[in-house]
């Protein structure tokens, strides 16, 4: 795969799947499943191998039970889902559709069916991180430089319930998830003030970065009106600072701890519709609001409040990283398969609501002999010149153009 | 010259005396005795006619299904592709409910790792990109149709009986379908199919029928689009009868299987 930028047909140099392999074996009732993928890099022509799913899968006749390195789904709507929590993304993926742009996270799964009932648990012992990139010129939303996280998760145990029925026509999905955000945020300050001498190279505020607790109550919904699909799906995050247990060591007089108590909500409505001749069309509106924002700055040692002043915008560490885009979005896709499967065209437009700013992409997939594939794809951003921090003017320069040839054994 | 006229009436009257109703050909058809389940492998081929030359592209796909003689259901079904690699995985679950219900039916896309529930209202939409509409797949419960004897016929080698069948209500795409029916075995061996501006648009051939224990089998099914000269085979690789396939083949999870 190769991907040139539009505006000067230089080429865009990121990590790409140079291939994946699925293995399964099924014994009875037990399926045994790894997903491996290799990464490579034309800059460095580096490759790495990358174990993103293994598990044992049970599956009796009341339900079915995971175990092992899983990427899970929830939701209703196609992507993007608010309430599918339980799995860090792949930042260097996040235009790619469906499990790709998610990292797999050991846990335990199991789904019991009870007559019109589906609930389904999960289990992850150990917190596991977006992955986000760092120093990465040719990606615009980059950091300069990997942060150190000074603080880790206090709670590593994350656990997640989803129960789902069918009342007349309509599937309806209740959850909830306990965890720790997946993008890290900022947890205590130290800081130096003007009238202590410190050389000017030295920084006057240090930022230091941890994980929020965060809890999502999830709902989503499936139902058919006429020949239209209408999906939808809300979730409701309360996020709050972890309690630093800080060490008598570790406590200084210039460190302030930054207590942050927050509700923000995310949701997504999607239609959908199939014509006759195959061409499925479908809008989603995208939206996400902060609600009650409580935050408090106190001195790590004496617990007394002080008044720092709000740091940053309100950033979430959990829930779809399109959120990041704009407040309001409406996404409308099409995709249709022509020349009994050999030709694939797809057409998506991502238009913010909020300010200005939009997202276009469209791709032709060729299918000349079975399993193989030739893709010409081209994704346009266009942001705002007079707003330089929307990720939408951010991002103009990754417009780019891509091909590919994909081979499938 | 009267006596002439009476023996070519005693002929004509003890010619159409001795044909059974089409009602009749239609019910001993549907009293053939059928399995309770089937499994069946087949492969799918898409035929395209360009420049004079055909170009085939194939499928293969395996499909449960299971009668129900009682209880909500009339039958459940599971279809499940195994070639291509490309879409390897991609699976259909159908619920068929008795009464005017609607169909319940599940969508598995594998690279979504997501099981969507789907409605598929359209009854005239084409199945998977091939000729064959889901209504034709669904199949037709005998009084859905009025039948009307037009006479015998041979085809693909067979005498068959001609009929006529007439939807009575409305909802079918077709005004009407023309169907050939096997004098000795009642079995379906070819149905012509006209749209609603009663032009004959689409035939289904099913030259090959195989007796496997108690059932037939039609291990060949050519359904021929006339408007753009594609047509779709499909051709039966393996099956398998009464396994006493578990209700829990015909769940989410066993539709994410694969």
């Amino acid at each position: 795969m190769v991907m040139t930028r539009t505006s000067d047909q230089s080429q865009i140099n990121l990590p790409f799947r140079i291939m994946s392999l699925d293995l399964g074996y099924t014994v009875g009732s037990l399926d045994i499943k790894t997903v491996s993928a290799v990464e490579y890099r034309y800059d460095s022509s580096k490759s790495s191998y990358n174990l993103r799913e293994a598990y044992l899968a049970y599956y009796p006749e009341w339900g079915e039970v995971k175990f092992g390195k899983l990427i899970h789904v929830w939701g209703a709507v196609d992507g993007n889902n608010p309430t599918d929590n339980l799995n860090p993304y792949d930042y260097y993926y996040l235009f790619k559709q469906g499990v790709g742009q998610k990292i797999g996270t050991w846990s335990f799964s199991s789904k019991l069916y009870f007559g019109n009932y589906q609930v389904e648990g999960i289990f992850i012992p150990k917190h596991e991180v977006n992955r986000i990139p760092y120093g990465e010129k040719d990606y615009p939303l980059a950091l300069p430089i990997e942060p150190r996280i000074e603080y880790p998760v206090q709670d590593e145990i994350e656990i997640g319930i989803r129960i789902q029925t069918s009342i007349g026509e309509a599937d309806f999905g209740v959850s909830i998830f306990k965890g720790n955000d997946r993008t890290p945020s900022i947890s205590t300050i130290k800081y130096y003030p003007s009238d202590i001498d410190i050389p000017d190279s030295y920084e006057k505020i240090i930022p230091q970065l941890g994980y929020r607790a965060t809890t999502v109550w999830g709902l989503d919904f499936v139902t058919f009106i006429g020949d239209f699909t209408l999906r939808g799906e809300g979730a409701i995050f309360k996020t709050q600072s972890s309690i630093l247990k800080l060490n008598l060591f570790e406590i200084q007089t210039n460190l302030y701890e930054l207590y942050q108590d927050i509700v923000y909500s995310q949701f997504v409505l999607q239609g959908e519709y199939t014509t006759v001749s195959d061409i499925n069309l479908s809008a989603q509106l995208i939206g996400n609001k902060v609600g009650e924002e409580n935050y408090e700055w106190y001195h790590s040692s004496s617990k007394e409040l002080v008044n720092f002043p709000k740091l940053d915008k309100f950033r979430p560490g959990m829930g779809t990283p399109f959120a990041m885009f704009s407040e309001l979005a409406l996404i409308l896709s099409s995709s249709g398969v022509l020349m009994d499967d050999r030709l694939e065209l797809k057409g998506n437009a991502m238009i913010n609501l909020d300010k200005k700013g939009t997202m276009f992409s469209a791709s032709v997939g060729y299918s000349p002999w079975i399993n193989w594939k030739f893709e010409l794809g081209l994704v346009q951003f266009k942001g705002d010149k007079d707003d330089l921090e929307s990720a939408f003017t951010k991002m103009e320069d990754f417009s780019h153009t891509r091909l590919g040839l994909y081979y499938n054994f | 010259m009267i006596r002439y006229a009476q023996i070519l009436f005693l002929l004509i009257s003890s010619f159409l005396l001795a044909q059974p109703s089409a009602r009749s050909v239609m019910e001993k058809m549907d009293q053939i005795q059928k399995p309770m389940d089937v499994q069946t492998h087949l492969k799918m081929t898409l035929i395209s006619l360009k420049g004079g030359k055909e170009r085939r592209r194939s499928r293969e796909l395996i499909s449960f299904e299971k009668r129900y003689e009682d209880g909500k259901f009339k039958s459940k079904s599971l279809l499940r592709f195994s070639q291509p690699k490309e879409v390897m995985g991609t699976g259909f679950l159908t619920w068929d409910r008795l009464g005017s219900k609607p169909d319940d039916q599940w969508l598995y896309l594998p690279a979504l790792k997501k099981v969507k529930r789907i409605r598929t209202n359209e009854k005239g939409r084409s199945f998977m990109g091939t000729d064959f509409s889901y209504e034709d797949l669904s199949g037709r419960d005998l009084d859905a149709d009025k039948y009307e004897l037009l006479g015998v016929d041979i085809i693909h080698g067979t005498d068959c009986y001609k009929i006529r069948a007439n939807p009575i209500e409305k909802g079918s795409q077709y005004s009407w379908r023309i169907l050939w029916v096997d004098k000795k075995h009642s079995l379906m061996k070819r149905v012509e199919f006209f749209n609603k501006k009663e032009i004959m648009f689409k035939i289904l051939d099913i030259p090959d029928h195989v007796k496997n224990g108690d059932y037939w089998t039609a291990t060949k099914m050519i359904m021929k689009n006339l408007k753009n000269n594609h047509r779709t085979e499909l051709t039966v690789l393996k099956v398998k009868y009464d396994q006493d396939l578990k209700d829990n083949v015909f769940t989410e999870s066993f539709l994410k299987r694969n």
